[in-house]
């Protein structure tokens, strides 16, 4: 399956050298899309590239002077770093959501150092439960939509924007079959792997991806089931707006399957589709608001518990692994209220701690000992 | 030998004010009062239109922390899932209220019928931490959602904000209808906000602005310390009465030209805070006649009140104005304009452990603010309320140098 999977974890490894190469050919503009909650489709409807901003993995030399590194994660400062060394420079725009506490305050630094053509922070409702929080949804996406169109110097209109959501939710629909795959031939495809299918379709056109998707799919769906399988399977679910995959492996090397996910790079990504009936900006934001809970959102966490709770029940798993990013606010602050329903409705569950450099060897060995003892069970 | 610095005698009404507001706290069910637990910039007098009693848990976690015992508070807040990197008021205030009737507590603050936060602060934990309580106690939460105004942010964005906020104040209104089953007060609320308003003109000029004068004649302990009856009580004429007293204390002082530190020689400004630390720090900082003489917390709460003729649209602008609610360059500009303006010779510039909102761009605040006034800083990392988070031999050894610092930049 090597082979098949090479395009997308390429996509990944040499992205800006890629993207560098590209622009030089091509006039379409690149939009950074700081992690999470952007509605790529319009921006793909502005017939721009959007790209998931998820840091990177070399030195920290600047952002540490400007973030406080004791208390930013490590997504904000690595992307905080890629503005300050230029990496970003070849990016026509930058879009942020006030997801954390941290973003509003990064978007404001990047502002400062960094003169992109376009500089937009959306500011979401904090909560969705009354109808003037709902109508700023659409209201935001409105806002966004009107500075692409100032950028590109032209609207966006409905058809190009019905057209885009179109592609996204076939995009959404293909990534669930990978999922059904992964869930019923169990050994077939690792989680890093998946993960990086995921990944790789939040750093290039959804038209590329969906044709790299669909040939995947035929070879997997061809493919017969492993002979042999890990006995133990898990769900796993956080890492907001990053990878996990030191800990995706950690836990692959202790000998369980992931059966499903809630990660970022994950499920969450695809799960909820939009409805391509009705106005656009409108269906957007109804996805917005109807997607699965989430800890961006208040008196979302009874609703995250059940949803995870739920999706342990329904993919026959037999444990979660919870896993959040070091100084990730939003999370921390949920992680009681899922522990507890999880422990109330008897299901094992182990959170783990992300940093920058992955998870510890002290985290491994928790891994290991939480697989080792549902094994027993 | 420890420096005693002179204590305006206004805290001795307060001290009597909050035993008295704390009895009724208290006994609020046998007086048939409700009880509302509200974020430090929420439109409290909205409640207390309906007589509701305020608990501020932010101030309640300083209390604890004043009292010594947050630091257990915050650690039975770890054993129950909440994380060492959570911001040291929300693990303080919610390890007392898992402890129930047991609390180490030492106001114990009784259990709300409703819980009321503003997000005016860009501050999510503050959201959490309420909404966290509210499981707890198994009681509603309301939140009035305050859009952030970045420094992108343009005057559609803002009036937008405004509508935003104007439509969930009046959301609120119609809720506090239901709640309490009684027409809301209109009449009142007009009371509570004229009370409100004086009390803060005369927080503003006769205490915060007092601190111009050299030498001045108050210092951060002051201010901070002053501010209870604005939080608590700012509805009542209480508030008036007493901030009106602790004007003329300080016009007394000026008049003598008397210092809240004696010879005092450096000014200092705090950016930022950590509350159990502020009356140590007073002191170590007057030890090198220096005083801290003003910071930034006071100001982040927009307690200036409006028209009151059209309460909600005064409350909806006070929200939206929190410089807490502004984007950086704004904020930037208003330390150094601050800087200038009290005539600072120094910034001391804690990072608060976990807040966010405050600490993050700490960093880049200062560096700006040196760039823009030449007044250098000293940063050291602490938390709101929790000992093992700070250390008071490295404060001491840093404030010492930044002391020396400023000694050779005064020679030359
Ligand atoms: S991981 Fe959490 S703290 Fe980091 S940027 Fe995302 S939401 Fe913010
Ligand atoms: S502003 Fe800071 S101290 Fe206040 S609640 Fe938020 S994180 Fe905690």
């Amino acid at each position: 399956m090597r082979d098949e999977l090479r395009p997308f974890i390429a996509a990944r490894q040499n992205l800006y050298n890629d993207l560098k190469q590209w622009k030089k050919t091509s006039d379409k503009k690149i939009i950074g899309c700081h992690p999470m909650d952007i509605p790529e489709e319009i921006v793909h409807a502005a017939g721009m590239l959007p790209i998931t901003l998820m840091g990177y993995d070399g030195v920290i030399k600047h952002a540490t002077g400007s973030l406080q590194p004791t208390i930013a994660c490590n997504i904000l400062l690595e992307n905080l770093e890629l503005c300050f060394n230029g990496t970003l420079d070849l990016l026509d725009g930058v879009i942020f959501t006030d997801v954390c506490d941290t973003i509003p305050i990064l978007s404001d630094i990047w502002l400062r150092h960094s003169h992109l053509a376009l500089h937009h922070l959306m500011v979401m409702p904090k909560h969705l439960n009354s109808p003037s929080s709902r109508s700023r949804v659409s209201e935001q996406f409105f806002r966004l939509k009107a500075s692409l169109e100032k950028l590109n110097k032209k609207k966006i209109s409905d058809r190009d924007l019905k057209r885009s959501i179109g592609i996204y939710n076939q995009n959404r629909r293909l990534l669930k079959r990978l999922y059904n795959i992964r869930r019923s031939k169990p050994g077939l495809l690792g989680a890093s792997d998946v993960s990086a299918v995921v990944t790789s379709g939040m750093l290039m056109w959804k038209e590329d991806h969906n044709r790299l998707l669909g040939q995947l799919l035929l070879k997997l769906e061809k493919s017969p089931l492993p002979s042999s399988y890990p006995k133990v399977r898990l769900i796993v679910t956080g890492s907001l707006c990053g990878c996990c995959d030191s800990a995706l492996s950690a836990i692959e090397a202790s000998g369980a399957h992931v059966q499903w996910d809630d990660l970022y790079t994950g499920s969450r990504y695809f799960t909820s589709l939009t409805n391509e009936d009705i106005d656009p900006v409108e269906a957007l934001a109804q996805r917005y608001i109807n997607d699965v809970p989430s800890p961006a959102r208040f008196f979302d966490a009874d609703a995250w518990a059940d949803y995870i709770s739920n999706m342990v029940i329904c993919s026959g798993a037999d444990g979660v692994i919870i896993i959040i990013r070091k100084f990730c606010e939003i999370h921390a602050d949920d992680f009681p209220c899922i522990q507890n329903k999880l422990t109330k409705d008897g299901i094992p569950c182990l959170m783990i701690e992300t940093e920058r450099a992955g998870i510890s060897e002290h985290n491994k060995a928790r891994i290991q000992t939480f697989i080792n003892m549902l094994e027993r069970e | 030998m420890e420096i005693k610095l002179p204590r305006l005698k206004s805290q001795i009404i307060q001290r009597q004010l909050f035993t008295d507001y704390w009895q009724e706290l208290h006994t609020a069910k046998e007086s048939g009062k409700k009880v509302a637990w509200v974020s430090g910039m929420s439109p409290s007098e909205l409640l207390s239109a309906m007589d509701f009693l305020i608990v501020y848990p932010m101030n309640h976690s300083a209390t604890c922390a004043a009292a010594g015992v947050a630091t257990s508070l915050c650690e039975i807040s770890e054993q129950n899932g909440f994380s060492q990197d959570l911001c040291g008021y929300q693990r303080c205030d919610i390890g007392s209220a898992l402890m129930g009737d047991q609390t180490l507590s030492p106001v114990r603050p009784p259990k709300p019928d409703l819980m009321l936060v503003t997000s005016n602060q860009q501050c999510h934990q503050i959201f959490k931490w309420f909404e966290n309580i509210s499981r707890i106690y198994d009681i509603p939460l309301v939140m009035i959602d305050v859009p952030f105004l970045d420094d992108t942010a343009t005057e559609e964005d803002e009036s937008r904000a405004l509508e935003y906020v104007k439509e969930q104040l009046r959301e609120f209104i119609d809720f506090l209808e239901g709640f309490t089953k009684r027409r809301f007060n209109f009449d009142h609320l007009q009371e509570c906000m004229g009370n409100a308003s004086a009390a803060y003109d005369l927080w503003y000029e006769g205490l915060f602005n007092a601190a111009k004068n050299i030498p001045s004649p108050i210092s951060t302990f002051d201010l901070f310390i002053h501010l209870g009856p604005m939080l608590y009580l700012r509805s009542r004429p209480e508030a008036v009465d007493y901030y009106q007293n602790l004007k003329n204390e300080v016009i007394d002082r000026i008049a003598k030209g008397q210092g809240a530190v004696p010879n005092e020689r450096y000014r200092l400004f705090l950016n930022g805070m950590n509350w159990m630390k502020i009356p140590s720090l007073a002191k170590l900082c007057a030890s090198y006649n220096a005083c801290m003489v003003t910071g930034i917390y006071p100001l982040l709460f927009t307690l200036k009140g409006g028209d009151i003729s059209r309460p909600v649209e005064a409350m909806a602008k006070s929200a939206i104005n929190s410089l807490l609610n502004r984007g950086l360059q704004t904020r930037i500009n208003a330390v150094a304009n601050l800087v200038r303006d009290f005539s600072i010779d120094g910034i001391i510039a804690p990072t608060i452990r976990g807040c966010k909102p405050i600490s993050s761009f700490q960093l880049e605040t200062m560096r700006e603010v040196e760039k823009l006034t030449g007044i250098p800083n000293l940063e050291f990392e602490t938390c709101m309320v929790d000992t093992r988070y700070h250390s008071d031999a490295q404060v001491e050894v840093r404030i010492q140098a930044f002391m020396e610092l400023l000694e050779n930049r005064a020679i030359k």
